[in-house]
């Protein structure tokens, strides 16, 4: 058992924990915040691998783009943006979480910046090399996948707007108020494609 | 140097599929008033990526044939299908494409890690097609299909790694090249890619997200999921027990036989066409995994049943599309009003799956039958016939009255579909010589 053992425990049990909790999450912000905690927690298991770059990466994409467009999207929601009043136990929380954060980078500062390696298995070099070398098969392919995951999710969400020739509220009427909800921009952004693509009719 | 002639030819099939996609979601808002131009576009480019196949070996040509058959007959249908929405036919055809690129990846990839990207993008593309069918079953039942699909892809990936680990490349697993240190962690990986495999063939544990598939999305559409997943699924477990055959095969042959079984008493249950037919796909790909495991002879007997099996379903699904989701109930196929030639094409695809002669599904089982005779000796040959025997007693079920529709006069729209999945199915009946020493030259026995 080497001296990563730990660190490496600790940060699987918070990612399954995490993980768990934004399956279970009730509220979506709380999702959102899990979803958080778990990609950062991926991103210190890459850490310990000596993978810096993806390590990077994971914060950088995952922990800032994604989830912070999650977060917008959340508050974008009907009662997503309005906060209840905050109890006292949850400043204090913040507060020590906040503390905590700050001691741990100080106490990194103290210690000074860890050397880079001689030679690094996951550095920009050695990552360009694979992905343009010998997996430059599979790396293309995923611009399928991608393609596939795009058609599909604005498929899935485009399956429930009205047709232009039938009434939007009988269809609505019959799915339910989320449905409807979804509807109303749905149906002007479909309008605005036909009348693009008017003279095709 | 001349850059086109040294594309592989799989990836040329690859590249004039997303080439197809990309004309297709260009003119989206155009196409989606003219589901014949559509249609056009869509069997183009199917047709033009069997072309660069042609000059593959005759497994990557076996494959991409196959699979650009289903995606032919899925094209076909397109116009037809009943979706949710019906303007979003392009988005259907797109998917088709994309679903054929990763089907003819997972069968022909050179290293396991694009196999397991064209896996991915065809499970992607099926829970997809099945989400956008009428009705609220369709979006349960495709939910479903993605969640099984992304616990069997998440095993698919621990496989790789753990082979990545043991040998320190993506290769095919091949007997003889990892360390005997080692060993332990090749057999697990091995396990888990064919678990990942499995999950497209739908066998015994990991059945419920396709059966939902099967019975609840637009039947044209789920004949394109199911015939496009079991090719590919058969090609790739094939090369897998070719190079693994050591932890493979017992458990194929197990998994086989449990399959066999759990199918043949889930289509005896049921009640109404589609649902059986969902089951007995279950009870038949147990028998391809039963001689999947059996040794290059079992592995030939597999491709050439895959390929037969896949022309039937499809040729039963294009004969029940257009009638809608729902459930066709035993009793009252009389009553639906199938025009003549859709009731003849299902009368003969429900004939060829229950392996009565002069069909060919008789020629497949009896090719799978022999193999597992030789390579397994009595008992599991037994159950295998057993299996096939009871598939007579639930595929004839409806056939009394399919047979009082055909002499019926109900006027219908064309069904280029029907008619194209019925002659390949008829072509395999005449000549299923032909087609066998195919799949043997394709798996070089």
């Amino acid at each position: 058992m080497n001296n990563a053992f730990l660190p490496i425990a600790l940060a699987c049990a918070v990612a399954l924990v995490s993980a768990v909790g934004v399956i279970l999450a009730r509220r979506p912000v709380h999702a959102v915040v899990a979803l958080l905690a778990h990609s950062l927690c991926v991103a210190a298991l890459f850490l310990i691998m000596a993978a810096d770059l993806v390590a990077l990466g994971q914060v950088l994409i995952y922990s800032g783009a994604i989830v912070v467009l999650f977060l917008f999207v959340v508050a974008l929601l009907p009662h997503g943006g309005i906060e209840s009043v905050v109890p006292t136990g949850r400043v204090v929380s913040a507060v020590v979480a906040g503390a905590a954060l700050l001691a741990a980078l100080a106490a990194g500062l103290a210690v000074g910046a860890p050397t880079a390696p001689e030679n690094p298995a996951g550095g920009v070099e050695a990552i360009g090399r694979s992905l343009f070398g010998p997996l430059i098969v599979p790396f293309e392919l995923t611009a399928a996948l991608l393609l596939v995951a795009i058609i599909g999710a604005v498929a899935i969400w485009r399956r429930q707007e009205p047709e232009p020739g039938a009434k939007a509220s009988s269809r609505a009427a019959s799915e339910g108020s989320l449905a409807h909800t979804a509807d109303a921009p749905g149906a002007t952004g479909r309008q605005r494609l036909l009348d693009e693509g008017g003279p095709a009719r | 140097m001349n850059v086109l002639a040294s594309i592989p030819p799989p990836l040329g099939s690859v590249l004039i599929l997303v080439l197809g996609t990309l004309v297709i979601l260009l003119l989206t808002g155009r196409l989606s008033n003219s589901p014949t131009i559509l249609a056009t576009i869509g069997v183009l480019s199917l047709l033009g990526a069997a072309l660069p196949a042609m000059g593959g070996d005759a497994l990557t040509r076996v494959s991409v044939l196959g699979v650009v058959a289903a995606g032919l007959v899925g094209m076909l249908l397109v116009p037809s299908a009943e979706l949710h929405n019906s303007t979003q036919r392009p988005e259907v055809a797109a998917l088709i494409l994309l679903g054929s690129t990763g089907a003819i990846v997972l069968a022909t990839a050179g290293e396991l890690l694009s196999a397991a990207l064209g896996l991915e993008t065809l499970s992607l593309s099926a829970a997809v097609l099945v989400a956008l069918g009428r009705g609220a079953r369709p979006l349960e039942a495709a939910f479903r299909y993605f969640v099984l699909a992304a616990i069997s892809f998440a095993a698919l990936v621990y496989g790789l790694g753990l082979l990545l680990l043991a040998t320190g490349s993506f290769a095919w697993p091949r007997p003889g090249v990892v360390d005997p240190t080692y060993s332990y962690i090749w057999t697990i990986g091995v396990l888990l890619i064919g678990l990942g495999f499995a999950y497209k063939l739908a066998v015994f544990p990991l059945l419920w997200g396709p059966l939902d598939a099967y019975t609840a999305g637009a039947p044209g559409l789920a004949g394109f999921v199911m015939a496009a997943s079991k090719i590919a699924a058969v090609v790739a477990l094939a090369r897998l027990a070719a190079g693994a055959a050591v932890p493979m095969a017992p458990i194929l042959i197990g998994i086989g036989l449990v399959s066999i079984i759990w199918g043949t008493f889930g289509a005896l249950a049921q009640r109404e066409v589609r649902r059986m037919l969902a089951y007995s796909t279950v009870a038949n790909a147990g028998l391809m995994a039963l001689a999947l495991g059996c040794g290059p002879e079992g592995r030939a007997a597999a491709i050439f049943f895959v390929v037969i099996y896949v022309l039937t379903i499809l040729l039963a699904f294009a004969a029940m599309a257009g009638r809608g989701t729902g459930p066709l109930p035993f009793g009252e196929v009389r009553g639906e009003g199938l025009s003549a030639t859709r009731a003849l094409g299902l009368t003969l695809a429900l004939l060829s799956l229950a392996g009565i002669p002069p069909t060919p599904g008789f020629w497949a089982k009896l090719a799978i039958l022999d193999a597992s005779w030789s390579a397994l000796g009595f008992w599991p040959t037994l159950v295998a016939v057993i299996g096939g025997v009871a598939g007579v007693l639930y595929y004839l079920r409806p056939l009394p009255d399919l047979l009082a529709l055909t002499r019926a006069h109900v006027s219908s729209a064309p069904a280029p579909a029907v008619w194209f999945a019925g002659a390949a199915v008829v072509v395999l009946g005449l000549a299923p010589g032909f087609a066998y020493a195919v799949a043997r030259l394709a798996i070089g026995g």
